[in-house]
């Protein structure tokens, strides 16, 4: 019955985070963010984006295996969600919600395996750790989904304790079901790699457990079983970022590495030790902003002060040393470039490999610091059982509680306008269409205005309008290929200034744009400037509140010229399009970002299948070179028979995508022995 | 900060304990020699028998007895076995002696620690006939084959660990015992590396423990340590890493001389901790962060503490440091107190390993750095091989050859005279060729050559050495100078000669 009535308190407690939204569920359909966190609008429509490991729409086309992380398990939840007529909102509360309910389980159960003196005291210490103000931060600017592997690090520590003590294989089974669940929140290499770390760190202390050879077998095991349930999607990103290794190094050098000096400035002593930085953030009112923040701080130096406690008056085990030994290592890393010893980190972070992906400290591994110190409380609960103790941890409890209450809506519910709508199913219906996104916003963050509720950071549009797109907001400067970035900056500037009808439109159909969409609803400075659209070469479609779609007159639309019969399949990694008749044109272009991935293949009606593959996979002399067009695209030179009359399908496959297939399959063997050696 | 500390102390540290080997031998040797200066009684004479010790005994440790020539008038020799050996029985062939005597006792201030496993032996010669010339030890007794490898073993690290330990023991005594210096010189070098600051603050401590003799001294310079924290935690808005590593030193200085535990420094950071919140209401936000960065600290003290004690007590090596009379000596006794102390692994052990290959590696690694940049500077700065003629008269042809002298692109690239530009006729990377001006007076000159290079991003003015040239007066007579200037004609270069008319 006790058993119960926790899982019940913590079930009422988990509504916390998401009562903000309760007045929103029938009001709004979606939900999003100012950030990474990249909303789903229809999760059925996206469905084939999302299992892609190529993004055929942002930027003319972009490698991105991350994504496939994101499936799991927000994506699943969201389909899961929409079929039973839920909305995307609805989902999204449900997804938190179980978040935090697992969240506090988990941290609920870790406690109890190591300190399983009062109950009460390990649902109080739960509460602080999973309801810390820190995490609310995630809320705002985006990585909403790594809240999980913060939420759900404790479970897996607790599952590998039971490994090491009962060997059982549940346990493992367990495990590699939690990771799965995680696979959103890992697929972030640092945060991967920060996870790896610290279970393996756990591992090594656990060695004194059991004997050498079998500790090794089994942390060879719950890294085979962790890492096997996320193989599906760090195959593929394995192999890109080993392929791409030099220019993700740096790159990450020149761009996000080396603005640690602006992302670690707030980092000083006192504020890592208490918990004192990006309040202003999630905090909304500027007018209690100091005194919650205060608040907050107070609570933390309490916290930090019981968890020194033991160390001065108690006889301690090795154990409570090694957590003090990871606490200073963490704070060490936290507090980068501050004093002390600013320089010892600087020069680990210029020549040790890796030691880059802490870029952001904070962001990255500050939960270990929130982590450790629950630990701590709890071995200061161990050694000193007052009731007095369990008062005043229970009122820091109620406090956090409050403050997620008291913060409100972080993120942001929010409709799609008509106009939209009216956008969308006008460029979906022409073919080939490519739409170009303006007002210039100058590499950027966007965000939009009250009338989407100021969301921003991931654009919605390049899920919802799906048809390639280019902007030049943050993330054209993220991706690797420079010409393409060049080309969009060029043709926007040539928009506002050119005068010249003929370069302007040679500009535009060099990357084949077909629509201009004029966003009216930015929340920033960018105004819309309607005055330089004023040109016959564009042909006002729609022009409603929030934006003005144009359509490029036909004398600039070259594209695809050689390729405009029917498309059969289209699929961002899988192109199949269908000529009738000769080819007189011996190049075909593909409008996409060069990339040696991408494949040709030709299959030929009148021939047999047997001829067909042994003439496209054996002795290729069908299509004969891949190189650059316009700098940027992929074009290929083919020979084709003269007289061939039947019916030609060109086939375009982005091959990497095989990568995933391979992964699911191998993680689903991994899954069928898992429950195999269960059974046994 | 890091760079200090490694140019400071590692780095020479290094070197010193570099020369100290290849002078002196390591301070193991030194102890060696000092064992070997054994006080004999000059009263017999030598015939040519040698002593040979039974190659059946086990851990047989005298090394040194067997490399010394023992003079024709000793009485007995004295040398050192251990207890086991002892235990056996001695057996000497072709030599009559007259017993052996255990002394127990040391005359040489030897480290006490040493007694405890081994004794000193007295060998008494009989009669001046059957004195050996010299000890000789047996080389074919059988080191390698005391350890067996088995495949077992690396899968338990205890036993690897202590396998490992083993076949590093051998290799020092194989190398010590075919005197190959070269082979044995590198552990010993590590050995030094690590011991010598040891040694050093051990050294300090007796020596302020005897200046002060007084502990009440000691407690109020540590009162006067944590006051000065205080106060500079209270009044320096930007505290240096300098200040927290001095500060720090002392504190843990104190510790170390009055013997604290780690909760001293535990206690420390909860006392600073706790001034936290009253500086906050007070608005004074550098002053939290210094007491902040305390706590810091000295949370990290008490944990060091406490890794040093637990390493302290399994191994009884990191805080103890001993002189050992021999190599042997000091292996075999490193051998005792680790296998006894290995049976329990656990991270500590592996911790304390790993910092002390990190340790060793970065400092190899910091002079490999250097050792590349300065390679790196002088393949760039300009360097003069050969001035000709270096006797030379006014509107003579200077040719300097050498090499990176670098395009003359502009005012920065020039010869120097006594600290003058000089005007040149011809300017490559290797070859510069000037005049001898009419202005100069007659003597001695030395130029230079300066150019810029890029280095480490900057532009920094290279010179060369300054060379010097002679200008000798044209008098009308033949003096001993013109003499030389024609004797240098032969040895010029067949270029210098066209370039001058010859």
């Amino acid at each position: 019955m006790k058993r119960y009535l926790k899982v019940l308190v913590f079930a009422i407690i988990s509504f916390v985070p998401i009562c903000p939204y309760f007045i929103d569920i029938t009001t709004y359909k979606h939900l999003g963010a100012f950030g990474d966190l990249a909303q789903i609008i229809s999760p059925f429509e996206e469905l084939a984006l999302r299992t892609s490991v190529y993004n055929h729409i942002a930027f003319g086309g972009m490698h991105e295996p991350f994504n496939l992380a994101n499936l799991s398990p927000f994506f699943i939840l969201q389909i899961i969600g929409t079929s039973l007529h839920l909305s995307t909102l609805q989902t999204w509360l449900l997804g938190i919600y179980l978040s935090y309910f697992a969240g506090l389980l988990s941290t609920f159960a870790f406690l109890n395996s190591y300190f399983n003196k009062s109950q009460y005291t390990n649902i109080v210490v739960s509460i602080i750790y999973i309801f810390s103000p820190y995490y609310l931060g995630f809320f705002h600017p985006g990585h909403f989904p790594i809240l999980l592997l913060f939420f759900l690090t404790p479970y897996c520590i607790y599952l590998i304790k039971k490994v090491f003590e009962v060997n059982m294989s549940s346990d493992i089974l367990k495990l590699f079901f939690t990771s799965l669940l995680m696979s959103a929140s890992l697929a972030n290499v640092s945060y991967l790699l920060i996870f790896m770390v610290v279970l393996n760190i756990y591992i090594f202390f656990l060695y004194s457990k059991s004997t050498f050879k079998r500790s090794l077998y089994i942390q060879t095991v719950l890294n085979a079983v962790i890492l096997g349930a996320n193989l599906w999607w760090i195959l593929p990103t394995l192999i890109y970022f080993l392929k791409n290794a030099a220019e993700q190094f740096s790159y990450s050098k020149t761009h996000l590495g080396a603005v640690i000096n602006i992302a670690a400035k707030d980092l000083s002593m006192t504020n890592i030790l208490f918990n004192n930085f990006e309040s202003s953030n999630f905090l909304p009112d500027n007018r209690h902003l100091t005194i919650i923040s205060g608040l907050i701080e107070y609570s933390y130096m309490v916290l930090f002060t019981l968890g020194l406690v033991p160390f001065v008056f108690k006889k301690t085990s090795k154990l409570h040393y090694s957590v003090l030994f990871i606490l200073l290592i963490i704070i060490f890393l936290l507090k980068s470039i501050n004093p002390p010893f600013a320089d010892l980190f600087k020069y680990m972070y210029e020549h040790i490999p890796l030691m880059q992906i802490i870029r952001r400290p904070q962001s990255k591994i500050y939960w270990l610091y929130l982590f450790s110190l629950t630990i701590l409380v709890s071995y200061f609960l161990r050694y000193y059982p007052k009731k007095i103790y369990g008062y005043l941890l229970t009122i820091i409890a109620i406090f956090y509680l409050s403050i997620y209450i008291y913060s409100g809506k972080q993120l942001r519910p929010f409709n799609v306008p008509t106009d939209y709508q009216q956008a969308k199913k006008y460029i979906e219906e022409s073919p080939n269409s490519q739409v170009l996104i303006l007002p210039s916003i100058n590499l950027q963050l966007i965000q939009y205005d009250k009338s989407l509720n100021g969301i921003g950071g991931v654009d919605f549009l390049k899920n919802y309008i799906r048809r390639p797109q280019y902007s030049d907001d943050l993330y054209l400067d993220l991706i690797l290929n420079k010409n393409t970035k060049n080309k969009v900056l060029r043709t926007m500037s040539a928009i506002y200034s050119e005068k010249d009808d003929k370069k302007l439109c040679s500009q535009l159909s060099e990357l084949g744009i077909t629509h201009i969409l004029v966003r009216k609803n930015m929340n920033s400075n960018i105004k819309y400037k309607s005055q330089y659209l004023n040109n016959h070469l564009f042909i006002s479609q729609i022009d409603g509140r929030h934006l003005q779609l144009f359509k490029v007159a036909e004398q600039c639309n070259l594209h695809n010229s050689n390729l405009n019969d029917k498309t059969k399949i289209n699929l961002p990694y899988l192109k199949v399009v269908q000529t009738n008749g000769a080819i007189i044109n011996n190049r075909v272009h593909l409008y996409q970002n060069f990339d040696t991935n991408w494949k040709l293949y030709l299959y030929f009606s009148s021939k047999s299948l047997y001829e067909n593959i042994k003439n496209n996979l054996l002795f290729s002399n069908t299509v004969l070179l891949h190189s650059r067009y316009f700098g940027f695209a992929n074009e290929w030179m083919i020979r084709v028979p003269t007289n061939e009359n039947s019916t030609v399908y060109f086939i375009f496959l982005y091959f990497p995508q095989l990568y995933f297939y391979i992964g699911i399959i191998l993680t689903i063997i991994m899954i069928v022995i898992l429950l195999r050696v269960k059974k046994q | 900060m890091i760079n200090k500390i490694i140019y400071n102390f590692l780095v020479p540290n290094f070197i010193l304990s570099l020369f100290l080997v290849f002078f002196f031998g390591s301070p193991i040797l030194i102890n060696d020699y000092r064992l070997l200066t054994i006080e004999l009684p000059l009263k017999y004479q030598l015939n040519n028998n040698a002593i040979y010790f039974n190659p059946s005994i086990e851990n047989f440790s005298v090394i040194n007895v067997g490399i010394r020539k023992i003079n024709t008038n000793d009485s007995h020799v004295t040398f050192l076995l251990t207890d086991e050996v002892a235990n056996k029985t001695l057996t000497l062939s072709k030599v009559n002696v007259q017993g052996i005597y255990r002394l127990s006792t040391y005359p040489f201030g030897i480290n006490p620690d040493f007694e405890s496993y081994s004794k000193r032996y007295k060998l008494q010669f009989l009669s001046s006939k059957n004195k050996p010339l010299q000890f000789e030890i047996n080389q074919d007794y059988p080191i390698t084959g005391l350890y067996k490898f088995d495949r077992s073993i690396l899968l338990d690290p205890n036993k690897a660990l202590k396998f490992l330990f083993q076949k590093f023991q051998q290799y020092i005594e194989i190398a010590y015992q075919s005197n190959q210096i070269f082979f044995y010189i590198f552990p010993l070098l590590i050995y030094n590396f690590l011991s010598l600051p040891i040694i050093a603050i051990k050294k300090l401590r007796q020596f302020i423990l005897d200046f002060l003799n007084s502990e009440s001294i000691i407690t109020s310079v540590t009162l006067i340590v944590l006051l000065c924290i205080y106060f500079f935690g209270l009044i320096n808005t930007n505290p240096s890493d300098v200040q927290i590593v001095v500060f720090s030193t002392l504190w843990a200085l104190t510790v170390y001389f009055h013997r604290r535990t780690p909760k001293a420094s535990f206690t420390l950071a909860l006392f600073f901790v706790m001034h936290i919140p009253f500086f906050k209401l007070v608005h004074l936000d550098y002053a939290s962060n210094n007491f902040a960065v305390w706590t810091y600290v000295f949370l990290a003290f008490g944990l060091l503490h406490v890794l040093l004690d637990e390493a302290h007590a399994r191994y009884g090596l990191v805080i103890n440091p001993k002189f050992y009379p021999s190599v042997k000596g000091s292996l075999l006794f490193q051998k005792k107190t680790i296998s006894k102390n290995l049976t329990n692994h656990n991270i500590i052990s592996i911790s304390i390993t790993v910092i002390v290959i990190i340790s060793i590696g970065f400092s190899f690694l910091i002079i490999f750095q250097k050792l590349r940049k300065y390679y790196d500077r002088n393949l760039k700065s300009p360097r003069i091989t050969v001035v000709e003629p270096m006797l030379v008269y006014h509107s003579t042809k200077v040719v300097l050859y050498g090499k990176s002298f670098g395009e003359k692109k502009d005012e920065r690239f020039r010869i120097m005279r006594n600290g003058k530009e000089i005007r040149t006729d011809y300017w490559d990377d290797s070859k510069i060729i000037f005049t001898i001006p009419l202005d100069w007076k007659p003597g001695e000159y030395s130029i230079w050559i300066e150019r810029p290079i890029e280095w480490n991003t900057e532009t920094i003015i290279e010179k060369t050495k300054p060379q010097t040239i002679k200008v000798l007066p044209i008098t009308g007579k033949i003096t001993p100078d013109d003499d030389l200037y024609f004797k240098q004609m032969d040895s010029l270069r067949k270029e210098t000669k066209e370039i001058n008319g010859f």
